[in-house]
């Protein structure tokens, strides 16, 4: 008993210790930004807020009109085909995993778009002429969310050209191969 | 225990709740609906259906520049038989598709890099 309270204050301890750490290799990457920098900021304060909002609006039609295309994709036309394959008894598991593929990176496209968007509002609250290091910071934060939802289109991309590959692949093999069923 | 007119503690609380029947019913369902309010604004945040929503403030006439078209593609039958005609109609199908999603190189760029919004560091001074 006494063993293991000894063992919970280290565990505790070092968990505690830890946190002080990332807290503080975090707060090193924040360095104070020079005067004359601030003055920058400050100095182009409207444009570059204008510049996001702009950015902001645009990205939000972009979000609609992509997010219902992959949708379409995965609804109307991979998850139909291998329903298809699935009843007339073919072997479609190279489709099914592809596709699941797609679904995963299509749902981490808009939990990565949520952040980035939520992060983008949040940026543009700041009042950049009395906060300009917030701002400076924020906006590098948010850019990096941005380059991850570029990340995940990348991936979509990627998954539809590679379902399409299988599907080709299959398609030759059903011509050359007739009455594949599975057993 | 009894009060000087002779009614119980335990007498007066169902009385007094005779009595404010009107207000205690107004007052629980403005409670019941603000709780309900609470809890639909806070899932309509979290599920990311604000970012679906362009009729927010400061999206007037986003909406005008979604495209109808893309959601109209032709359902590929999720039954009937597999064979040479409908592998080829499913490809073009898929080949339609694919083209529009590759087409467009969608969040790409950099617009948000510090220099593009002028907030970058300045250039040291030479003396």
């Amino acid at each position: 008993m006494k063993y293991s309270i000894h063992l919970l204050v280290i565990v505790s301890m070092a968990a505690v210790g830890a946190i002080f750490l990332t807290v503080n290799a975090r707060s090193l990457d924040i360095l104070p930004l020079s005067e004359s920098h601030k003055a920058r900021i400050v100095a182009n304060c409207t444009s570059a807020k204008t510049s996001l909002q702009q950015l902001h609006r645009s990205d939000a039609s972009l979000r609609v009109n992509r997010g219902q295309l992959y949708q379409s994709i995965s609804t109307k036309l991979m998850a139909r085909l291998n329903s298809r394959l699935a009843l007339n008894r073919l072997d479609g598991s190279e489709l099914v995993a592809a596709a699941a593929r797609y679904e995963r990176s299509l749902s981490q496209f808009r939990n990565s778009y949520q952040a980035y968007e939520e992060q983008l509002s949040a940026l543009l609250r700041i009042n950049c002429q009395k906060q300009p290091d917030e701002f400076y910071y924020r906006t590098l934060d948010v850019r990096e969310r941005r380059q991850a939802v570029a990340q995940t289109i990348t991936d979509l991309n990627h998954y539809s050209i590679e379902y399409h590959q299988i599907f080709e692949r299959f398609s030759e093999n059903y011509r050359t191969t007739p009455g594949m069923e599975t057993e | 225990m009894s009060d000087d007119d002779g009614i119980t503690r335990d007498e007066r609380v169902p009385s007094l709740l005779a009595e404010h029947r009107l207000t205690m019913l107004i007052g629980g369902s403005i409670i019941i609906a603000l709780v309900f309010a609470a809890i639909g604004l806070m899932l309509y945040n979290t599920s990311g259906t604000a970012q679906l929503d362009l009729s927010r403030p400061g999206f007037e006439g986003v909406d005008k520049l979604v495209k109808e078209g893309q959601t109209n593609l032709v359902e590929y039958p999720a039954s009937g038989p597999i064979n040479e005609e409908t592998l080829t109609q499913f490809n073009r199908l898929y080949q339609t598709q694919l083209e529009n999603v590759t087409s467009v190189d969608a969040f790409s760029g950099d617009p948000m890099a510090p220099d593009a919004l002028g907030i970058d560091e300045p250039p040291a001074e030479s003396e």
